[in-house]
């Protein structure tokens, strides 16, 4: 089976509401290709994880105008590729989190790989791997 | 296949459903259907606020929710705290596999008490 031209891509406002629409998008690539239970679930809450993330802290400084998260994901050889990116102000530390610092550490314990890179001149990158079957 | 969506509207994923009844006069019970994530997470503090409001034990009736992320479980933890500092408890009851592993891998099922 040749999987390496089926992909997704999405682009959506980098809102709360929105973040279910990706995940549902996702939830339907997977479907697509027969990937479900535990799998598939790590999948969705690791996206939803590094959606929130741009949510909460990538545009915090209000400098760009159409804030949008974008997120890829394809199957080639057996392995998931989630890359969630945005073109905002990158990680930084933030006191004030809204949250519980958790989203980072539960996606390193959901994925096979992660790496978070810069993506010059601005944004965050988060690629995330799932090896199917590991 | 490419998407390129607008904000969610009525088309998209339906919100969270709460509704709670008290079965003893401490305690009452919260049944919650939906998604929860940080698109729902003032939704879901305010229900377990009304339901703290009504006694000192909350019992969460995860039988219909079909998501939960860190975000809604940083609003669990915090109700558990408020029930546990005067001398209440959430529990969390018929939570499906996937959303008790998440429990799990955060340790919080050290704070939430899970019912089978």
């Amino acid at each position: 089976m040749n999987d390496e031209q089926v992909q997704l891509e999405l682009s959506v406002p980098a809102k709360a509401e929105n973040i279910p629409l990706v995940r549902h998008a996702v939830a339907g690539f997977l479907d697509g290709h027969s990937i479900g239970g535990d799998q598939a679930s790590d999948m969705l809450l690791a996206v939803t994880e590094a959606c929130t993330n741009v949510v909460q802290h990538a545009y915090r400084d209000g400098s760009v105008a159409d804030a949008e998260i974008e997120v890829w994901a394809e199957l080639t050889d057996a392995v998931v590729t989630i890359t969630v990116r945005d073109q905002g102000g990158g990680f930084a530390p933030r006191v004030d989190s809204p949250g519980l610092g958790l989203g980072l550490p539960v996606i390193a314990a959901l994925t096979t790989t992660v790496e978070i890179r810069p993506t010059p001149p601005s944004g965050t990158e988060v690629v995330m791997t799932f090896a199917l079957g590991a | 296949m490419v998407l390129h969506m607008a904000d969610a509207n009525d088309a998209g994923p339906r919100h969270p459903q709460f509704q709670q009844h008290k079965v003893e006069e401490a305690v009452t019970v919260l049944h919650v259907e939906g998604e929860l994530d940080i698109g729902s997470a003032d939704a879901l503090r305010s229900a377990l606020d009304a339901a703290e409001a009504q006694g000192d034990i909350v019992r969460l009736d995860a039988r219909g929710v079909q998501f939960l992320d860190s975000t809604a479980l940083g609003v669990l933890l915090a109700s558990a705290q408020r029930l546990a500092a005067r001398g209440g408890r959430l529990e969390l009851m018929n939570a499906s596999p996937a959303v008790r592993r998440v429990l799990d891998m955060t340790l919080i099922a050290r704070t939430v008490h899970l019912i089978p």
